[in-house]
């Protein structure tokens, strides 16, 4: 074999490879081309993911043993082309050239071809074969030529492109085997003779597709279509310029439904069984310092992290489908006109539409946004938008200042509360992302070109990969940062101990997160709040909803069931040392619009961090957008403060 | 009969027939009425036409042109309610009308 293999790749005046080194295989292909289900057909299951060093682009990697030795095998994003027009399109070109920071060269190039749609995919196809490496091409869904009426003459075209085809049905694993040993074959072949004479020396990617027209004339043979694809009838109703914006919130809603029936009760589950491990813990461990690091500390931030993963499940299972059956390109096309005063593009409304669900999840999903800035846009404001864990702060401050009158009949004064708090987050996040798009993230807002890929079923497995793939990566890196951070804030409220065997209140007060309280008391006292509003807030830095639970502390009411509505009942009735009520309904109120604004949770400053580029780059993103989010909640709870004392709100009644 | 009228008002801005390949020539079943050069965007839904120049901003002008769309190629008109809607080469290519706008096009039937 070796004997063979040598004077061939002599001939092709390689180093030859070293034979421990596993052979390192690149899929390239345009986007829709099912290269995920290829990849995973050829590796199966040994996957892993990681990012492109200084990149937001995920890097997934696989293997598979044939003939005793390993392959590795490298999914590229998928590009239409080897010129980079996006971050995506540049790292796939960079790895083919062997020149992308920290990968290793590859040695043959897979480029996975839509059988049905080879002309266009040939544009691909014909410039990785002029680079002259060893390159496989696959025919994938070759098995729906015959429902399609055409027919490709493989043989044909591989004495035209002088270059491997192989026909494979990804979904089935047909011909996997085949493309498996064409892989092993392909670095002994002599290059395509593309490789000498370029295409487009002549002229453009005219040239190109007037060339790939003529192969196409003599290698594909089809029967002429009649009628409207089934794409195409669909389409007509999906991008119907009323029914198609309708059908798509229809869709997101049943979404967002989604999240919150089958979220919420594996977050409980979840939730419950940390309780339990924390029971156990207690029982085992004498109380002290290290129970409490251990069911305080340990338990409680991983339980932070964890109770995410559900709704972050779920989304990406959702989104997965939406984008592998070939909806979302559709969506983004559809809302893309109502997105464009704003700066932003019609992908850019599943982020933002994510983000009354859990800001984190919402960033991830960024991700389908190809232009930089209109991305960064979208990470900068989603978290201004209400999410789920804003819920329980919002149903306290309501609960104790607004009384629940009628107005209009069903409607409470509570419920309209309610609902302005949303409104206030919403038209502050639409209205920031114009600003950035306006100022400091200033583009020319990219026009939008979009290939709609026919609609298919999407493959459980792939879908079944991406998921696990995005929790991997959420759990791996977001999970550090927010562990370490619990565990900082657990050592802040336990230390300096109180003396004595003191009251939980008093600990509270007594801790550095007790002095950290006072020390902000000059900051919260021109938003008429106190000291003890200070120690809650600084503690709900870490994660909005603590902000309850700290009160609750603060006021003695037990931690448990109800202590919403006792707790409510506490803070109305609070009064100062000078007899008169700690919290004004103005200052309420004024709270109520800090937390509708400020930046209060460290999951989503990791995540933040991480997408915007990661390293010091990310964490500038990361700050700027604490900042502007602390500016504009502390800025409008003044606001809102003074403009109730001046209305007359200042007392409670 | 009122199905009948609604059937047409939903027909009214109803995709056209797809076409199949970018070189197969469509004179037969176009609707054009007139003949002659003019911007993508204003191309009815059915309209198959030549790219004769595309004036956009240089990094759109190649990703149309890796999409298929560059002068010379042979492109139809499928949808024209939200953007257009385009067939090239058989696959399903969508733009707003800021860019269809920039493609300039001379209809293929008359």
């Amino acid at each position: 074999m070796t004997a063979l293999a040598a004077p061939v790749t002599a001939i092709r005046g390689d180093v030859e490879r070293p034979a421990a080194r596993p052979l390192r295989v690149a899929l390239v292909g345009n986007p829709n081309c099912g290269k995920s289900t290829l990849f995973n057909a050829l590796t199966g299951r040994r996957q892993r993911v990681a990012n492109y060093p200084g990149v937001t682009v995920e890097r997934v990697e696989g293997s598979y043993v044939r003939d005793g030795a390993s392959v590795t095998v490298l999914d590229l994003p998928g590009t239409y082309s080897l010129s980079p027009d996006s971050p995506d399109e540049a790292i796939a070109l960079d790895v083919v050239h062997g020149r992308a920071r920290g990968i290793e060269p590859v040695d043959v190039i897979v480029v996975v071809l839509d059988a049905e749609n080879l002309e266009r995919h040939l544009f691909l196809a014909t410039q990785v074969l002029e680079l002259g490496l060893p390159a496989v091409l696959v025919l994938n869904r070759s098995d729906r030529l015959a429902a399609a009426g055409m027919s490709i003459d493989v043989v044909e075209l591989i004495h035209t492109l002088g270059a491997v085809v192989v026909p494979a049905v990804a979904t089935t694993g047909e011909g996997i085997e085949r493309l498996r040993h064409a892989i092993a074959r392909a670095v002994q072949l002599p290059k395509s003779w593309m490789h000498e004479r370029p295409l487009d020396a002549a002229g453009g990617p005219g040239a190109r597709y007037r060339w790939i027209a003529s192969v196409m004339a003599r290698t594909v043979t089809r029967a002429p279509r009649t009628g409207r694809s089934m794409s195409d009838r669909v389409d007509a109703v999906l991008l119907h310029g009323a029914w198609g914006p309708l059908i798509f919130l229809a869709v997101m809603a049943l979404a967002f439904q989604a999240l919150f029936t089958v979220a919420h009760p594996l977050a409980d589950g979840m939730q419950a069984i940390l309780n339990a491990g924390a029971g156990g813990l207690r029982a085992v461990l004498p109380a002290g310092d290290l129970q409490s690091l251990l069911v305080d500390g340990v338990l409680g931030g991983v339980g932070s992290v964890l109770v995410f993963v559900p709704q972050i499940a779920i989304l990406f299972l959702f989104i997965g489908v939406l984008e592998d059956s070939g909806y979302l390109a559709r969506a983004a096309f559809v809302m893309d006109r109502y997105m464009r005063p704003l700066g932003l593009q019609g992908k850019s409304v599943i982020p933002l539409l994510s983000g009354y669900a859990c800001a984190v999840p919402a960033i991830l999903a960024t991700r389908t946004i190809q232009h930089t800035k209109e991305r960064l846009a979208t990470v900068m404001v989603v978290p201004l938008i209400s999410c789920s864990a804003r819920l329980p702060v919002y149903a306290l401050l309501i609960a104790a200042f607004i009384p629940a009158t009628a107005v209009a009949g069903f409607f409470t004064l509570q419920g309209i509360a309610l609902l302005a708090m949303y409104l206030l987050g919403t038209v502050a996040a639409l209205g920031s992302a114009m600003l950035f798009r306006r100022t400091i993230l200033r583009s020319a807002t990219r026009a939008l070109i979009i290939e709609l890929p026919p609609y298919v079923l999407p493959s459980a497995r792939v879908l079944a990969a991406t998921v696990w793939q995005r929790v991997a990566v959420f759990l791996r890196r977001a999970g550090t940062v927010i562990f370490a951070i619990s565990v900082l804030l657990w050592a802040l409220e336990s230390y300096p101990r109180a003396t004595g065997a003191a009251a939980a209140d008093v600990q509270l007060s007594q801790s550095a997160l007790g002095h950290i309280g006072h020390a902000v008391e000059p900051a919260v006292r021109p938003l008429g709040l106190d000291w003890k509003i200070g120690v809650a807030m600084a503690a709900s830095f870490a994660a909005r909803e603590v902000f309850v639970s700290t009160m609750a502390t603060m006021y003695g009411v037990s931690r448990g069931t109800g202590e919403s509505g006792a707790l409510a009942g506490r803070l109305r009735e609070a009064r100062g040392a000078d007899g008169r009520v700690s919290y004004s309904r103005a200052a309420a109120f004024g709270l109520l619009a800090f937390y509708v604004f400020a930046l209060m949770c460290t999951s989503t400053i990791a995540v933040t961090v991480r997408e915007t580029g990661g390293g010091w780059r990310g964490a500038g993103w990361a700050a700027f957008q604490f900042t502007y989010m602390l500016a504009l909640a502390w800025g409008s709870a003044f606001v809102v403060y003074r403009a109730g004392l001046a209305i007359g709100l200042g007392g409670i009644a | 009969m009122p199905l009948k009228r609604l059937k047409r008002w939903w027909n009214a801005g109803r995709a056209a027939p797809a076409r199949v390949a970018c070189a197969v020539d469509c004179a037969a079943d176009c609707d054009v009425e007139r003949s002659g050069d003019c911007a993508l965007a204003a191309c009815k839904a059915g309209a198959c036409a030549t790219v004769l120049r595309v004036t956009c901003p240089a990094l759109d002008a190649h990703r149309l042109s890796t999409l298929g769309v560059y002068e010379g190629a042979i492109v139809s008109v499928v949808d024209r309610r939200s953007g257009v809607l385009l067939d090239v080469c058989g696959t399903r290519l969508a733009l707003n009308d800021a860019i269809a706008a920039a493609i300039l096009v001379r209809l293929v039937a008359a």
